[in-house]
């Protein structure tokens, strides 16, 4: 009895990561396996072999992604095809479709077919089927397992992180939350994806700013939800959350590594998609009436990094940022008693303790520029100050152009 | 065919056993081991020299005997050892001074290779350490246990001693070391039923299987290989990770009551405590991992173990632990089984 079940899931499995290799994959096979995976062993499979399925996800993303939408509008015109026996279920229809579209957004890819291609082979029929609530029941099931399974491994250390600490399985905790803000929140506008890379390395550098960086975890994000190839950011983060609990096991294993040159040498060598704000402090601990006016960028640490390494720079510009926490002034005796490198006063913070750092609704805009290339300077480059100003300053003058032009066309700041 | 000689300081120690076990099996080496304590179980092979490191007539020992090859693996904790317990005066002199004698009496006697071993904490745990040490690193580990600061003159006199000699000298660095023995402060550490950690730090941390301590030692007196090395299995981990991993829970402890607790001397020199905790708190707060592109590349050293073999090697042994007195038996069952299939072969053939 217990025998059966792992050998259909494995045969299943083999099935699908033949299917995995072949993109486009709609096909009458691999829908047939897809059905035909049983849901509690799937997580087995995953269980089995974390990093594959990760690094197959950024590769199936797009084809997954329509897949699933396909199979969704094919659910929905479905269940709109049915009888109509009540006018009010027009509206409801529309939330389930939206319940299963959000609510899913955990579950591994192959999961979420599965759980849609159930509902689908389900919708003409009648609820008292025993196989209506037996489909419910393996979804649950599945879900239980999922995470009863997560917890147990965890708790023995069977878990992978990569050589920067990242935490795939950590970070896709943290996917709805980022996912909420990303469209829900901030309703991020992410334009010119296509100028980052589908594969390979680049240094994004963008403008900082926000109190708290929020911005950095959108950009991330952007890459992670709307880019083609779903591409993980590893933003560069100050030094000094190295130094704080939590923060720094936390930061470290969502994929953000200390800012220092040796790090995001490391990191592009590796073909990572790098994230800085050469503004750091002064940027993220920026006034309200400064925003949008770029402050130093560094010594150009990142440029002299990025021609080292031949990594093309991408300049990003995020407007709607800079005006979350309108920092009305920098409390610096207050700052340096508690060991913080600025302490804001906002008009919620610290008035209003905790709920004062709840960032304002503002609309963001994120603007990836035209990849500024550096493979033509060779590593001897990075020895050239003038070639490193110049290059500083021209990333510098795009990101500060872009943020121009992008509040020149803005009306309002929450819209 | 002319034998080899190699010589191995501490040849009565934990490594220079190991190491004149594997030596001793190749016919082309002739193995000296040296060391202040007679070895416990006198290895078939191996020359055993009972005398202290810091003697004049160290010289003449290598001329005449025409040695190649150094192994240097005298290091006292001062804890243990035939001498019992060493005074910090006296753990100096055997682990610098003794370094630095053997060193000069190695040029002196124009001997090609020397390789000691050293400790990736010489780089020190530091908030602003990249994730990634490379040997060139500047060692701020000085701070550190009077242990951690014998590693470091050593290291140091070693630079300037490369300077002015161009004798071949193979510095090798591990991390924490891991694997079925046991035997390893890193060891006695994770293998604690719960070994603390600091509350809100979960540094990455990199470890080494004993199996490649002794192999890339080897490795670097055959190769004849000169110069600086992290040797580190592959796969870093969380240190809460790695807790698990043994099938340990850690101990998170508030960061700021263990660094109090550490300044008191009471504390600080007792034995339970040293025992607890064998290291300074910033390594369990901070990275300190060591790059090993230069393993791979310039000492070509490929590690036979990754990190979570080395782990679980170690938690294998843990779980024997407690059967410790019948697994001698089990050896001898299986070494007659060994027998008797040979000969059974030997029949047939």
């Amino acid at each position: 009895m217990s025998d059966q079940p792992k050998k259909r899931g494995r045969r299943a499995a083999s099935a699908t990561d033949e299917t995995e290799q072949q993109i486009p994959i709609v096909d009458a096979k691999a829908a047939e396996a897809i059905n035909e995976a049983e849901p509690a062993d799937e997580h087995e499979v995953a269980a089995e072999a974390p990093i594959e399925v990760i690094n197959l996800e950024g590769d199936l993303r797009r084809s997954s992604q329509t897949r699933i939408d396909s199979l969704l509008s094919a659910l929905e015109s479905e269940i709109r095809a049915m009888p109509p026996s009540e006018d009010e279920r027009e509206g409801a229809i529309a939330e389930v479709i939206h319940l299963i579209r959000e609510s899913l957004t955990r579950w591994p890819k192959k999961v979420i077919e599965m759980a849609v291609n159930t509902l689908k082979a389900n919708i003409n029929s009648d609820y008292l089927d025993a196989d209506f609530w037996k489909g419910i029941g393996l979804v649950l099931r599945y879900q239980l397992d999922a995470n009863a399974d997560m917890v147990k491994r965890r708790w023995r250390g069977d878990y992978a992180v990569d050589e920067f600490g990242l935490d795939y399985e950590l970070l896709d905790l943290a996917k709805p939350l980022l996912l909420f803000m990303y469209r829900k929140y901030w309703r991020v506008e992410a334009i010119g994806l296509e100028n980052v890379p589908d594969s390979g390395r680049a240094l994004l550098v963008c403008n900082h700013s926000g109190v708290l960086p929020w911005d950095g975890a959108m950009v991330g994000a952007a890459l992670n939800f709307e880019h083609e190839a779903g591409r993980v950011l590893r933003n560069l983060h100050l030094s000094w959350f190295s130094s704080l609990p939590f923060i720094s096991p936390l930061l470290s294993r969502l994929g953000q590594v200390q800012a220092l040159p040796a790090n995001a040498e490391a990191l592009l060598e590796r073909d990572e998609l790098v994230g800085v704000f050469p503004e750091g402090l002064k940027g993220v601990g920026k006034l309200y009436k400064d925003r949008y006016r770029l402050a130093r960028f560094g010594r150009g640490g990142f440029v002299k990094v990025a021609v080292k390494t031949g990594a093309p720079i991408i300049p990003v510009s995020i407007i709607g940022g800079e005006e979350i926490h309108p920092h009305l002034h920098n409390a610096k005796g207050f700052a340096k008693l508690l060991g913080f490198p600025y302490f804001p006063i906002t008009p919620t913070f610290p008035w209003f303790g905790p709920l004062g750092l709840i960032p304002l609704p503002t609309k963001w805009t994120i603007v990836f520029g035209e990849p500024i290339d550096t493979e033509q300077y060779g590593a001897k480059g990075a020895e050239d100050p003038l070639l490193i100003s110049q290059l500083t300053e021209q990333v510098r003058t795009t990101i500060q152009n872009t943020l121009l032009d992008k509040l020149k066309d803005r009306s309002n700041i929450f819209v | 065919m002319e034998r080899r000689t190699v010589l191995i300081t501490g040849a009565a120690g934990r490594w220079g056993r190991r190491l004149a076990r594997q030596l001793a099996k190749f016919p082309i080496v002739r193995v000296i081991g040296l060391d202040i304590s007679p070895p416990e179980r006198p290895i078939d092979g191996v020359e055993y020299i009972q005398a202290d490191l810091r003697n004049p007539l160290l010289v003449e020992l290598l001329r005449t005997e025409k040695v190649e090859g150094i192994l240097h693996m005298v290091f006292t904790s001062g804890l243990s050892g035939g001498q019992g317990l060493l005074s910090p005066e006296d753990a100096f002199q055997t682990n610098v001074m003794g370094a630095m004698e053997v060193l000069a009496a190695a040029n002196a006697a124009e001997v090609k290779q020397v390789v000691i071993k050293s400790t990736t904490m010489v780089y020190g745990a530091h908030v602003d350490n990249p994730l990634y040490l490379h040997e060139n690193a500047p060692l701020r580990g000085i701070d550190g246990k009077p242990l951690l600061r014998h590693r470091y003159e050593i290291e140091r006199f070693i630079a300037d001693f490369r300077r002015n000699h161009a004798m071949n000298i193979a510095v090798l660095r591990f991390p924490g070391i891991v694997g079925a023995s046991g035997a390893s402060s890193t060891m006695r550490y994770l293998g604690q039923p719960t070994p603390p950690t600091l509350l809100g730090f979960d540094p990455l941390m990199q470890i080494v299987h004993e199996a490649d301590v002794i192999g890339s030692l080897l490795h670097a007196l055959v190769a004849e290989a000169n110069g600086v090395f992290n040797v580190a299995a592959d796969g870093v981990m969380p240190l809460s990770q790695m807790i698990r991993r043994v099938g340990r829970q850690p101990l998170p402890i508030f960061h700021p009551f263990a660094y109090a607790a550490e300044r008191f001397s009471l504390v600080r020199n007792n034995r339970l405590a040293k025992q607890i905790m064998p290291f300074e708190l910033d390594y369990l707060r901070f990275p300190w991992v060591a790059d090993t592109t230069a393993m791979r590349g310039e000492l070509n050293y490929e590690p036979r173990h990754t990190a979570e073999e080395a782990l679980e090697a170690f938690r294998s042994s843990l779980r024997l632990q407690s059967y410790s007195d019948l697994l001698p038996k089990r050896k001898a069952y299986d070494g007659i089984q060994a027998f008797l299939n040979r000969r059974r072969q030997e029949d047939e053939a």
